[in-house]
């Protein structure tokens, strides 16, 4: 399980490389989440750029990592591919779980849905 | 020549062949791996969002097997079949595990999220599965005999094809996928 922490200016990237988000790696990626989010005490977006199969399992874990970063701090998500997009609308997921597209780069892009989500002063 | 050609062309048919058998340990790496064969066999038949909706589906019911049909125990199998005909994909399902309970084919909601108006730690973190099931796949069926859980569900197919003839006279739509 690949996920990897990158301190940003205001809040914290977790990149998970891996190519599925399921049920055989849920556990794991809450697991490794928890350890690197209490390391860090402010924003979080987690990038699923690589991600191209999710299941309920890990919706599931994304779920639970979200509840790791209470408010007022912001867990969002970036890079959504089109078959994770796809669980969170069959779920209805994606009207709770916030949007913060993060490029590699770190140059980011806002949607204008996206920018009404709270951000951090 | 011309014998060579149509050999040639049936060992085609047959090494990519719309269908898929197959029988599986029943733990998470192995509903993973028949996965992505499943999906590297019909990618060539199926549209890109048919071909999500099957595997999000099989996912969800082979992970269900491992995680409540066989709870408990570390030995199981995991009986695979899936075909593809010009219209509609068939899939069937079978294991020796325990019975399905009956409310999973009960209609369901979602769980409680998705009006907007959600706590975050009040979101569900599972309970997703058997509203995706429902929602993905058609005339969904199942029955127990001899110990034994079977499972078959159907998903129409080339609903949106813009490539293939489509008579007039074809109803739209039949069935929408529940959003």
């Amino acid at each position: 399980m690949r996920l990897i922490a990158e301190p940003r200016d205001d809040y914290m990237l977790l990149q998970l490389n891996e190519d599925r988000l399921d049920a055989a790696i849920a556990i794991q990626f809450k697991d490794a989440a928890r350890g690197l989010i209490g390391a860090h005490p402010g924003d979080v977006v987690l990038d699923l750029r690589q991600v191209g199969f999710l299941d309920s399992s890990g919706l599931g874990a994304i779920v639970a990592v979200m509840k790791m970063v209470p408010a007022p701090r912001v867990f969002s998500l970036s890079g959504v591919t089109d078959n994770v997009e796809r669980v969170l609308r069959l779920t209805r997921m994606d009207s709770v779980i916030p949007v913060r597209n993060i490029e590699p780069d770190s140059a980011e892009t806002i949607s204008d849905e996206q920018a009404a989500q709270p951000r951090r002063a | 020549m011309a014998d060579m050609t149509t050999s040639n062309d049936l060992l085609e048919q047959e090494t990519h062949a719309p269908m898929l058998n197959r029988v599986i340990a029943a733990e998470p790496l192995a509903v993973r791996q028949v996965l992505i064969e499943l999906a590297d066999r019909l990618r060539p038949a199926l549209e890109p969002e048919e071909l999500a909706h099957l595997e999000l589906a099989l996912a969800e019911i082979l992970n269900n097997i491992v995680e409540h049909a066989y709870v408990g125990t570390d030995q199981g199998l995991i009986h695979l079949s899936v075909v593809c005909s010009e219209k509609v994909l068939s899939c069937a399902v079978a294991d020796d595990g325990a019975s399905l309970p009956a409310e999973c084919l009960a209609p369901r909601a979602l769980p409680g999220a998705g009006d907007g108006d959600v706590k975050t730690m009040a979101l569900p973190e599972g309970g997703f599965g058997w509203v995706l099931i429902q929602g993905l796949c058609q005339d969904l069926c199942y029955y127990r005999e001899n110990d034994r859980n079977f499972l078959a569900f159907a998903m129409p197919l080339h609903l949106h094809a813009s490539h293939k003839d489509t008579p007039q006279d074809v109803p739209k739509a039949p069935r929408k996928h529940r959003r």
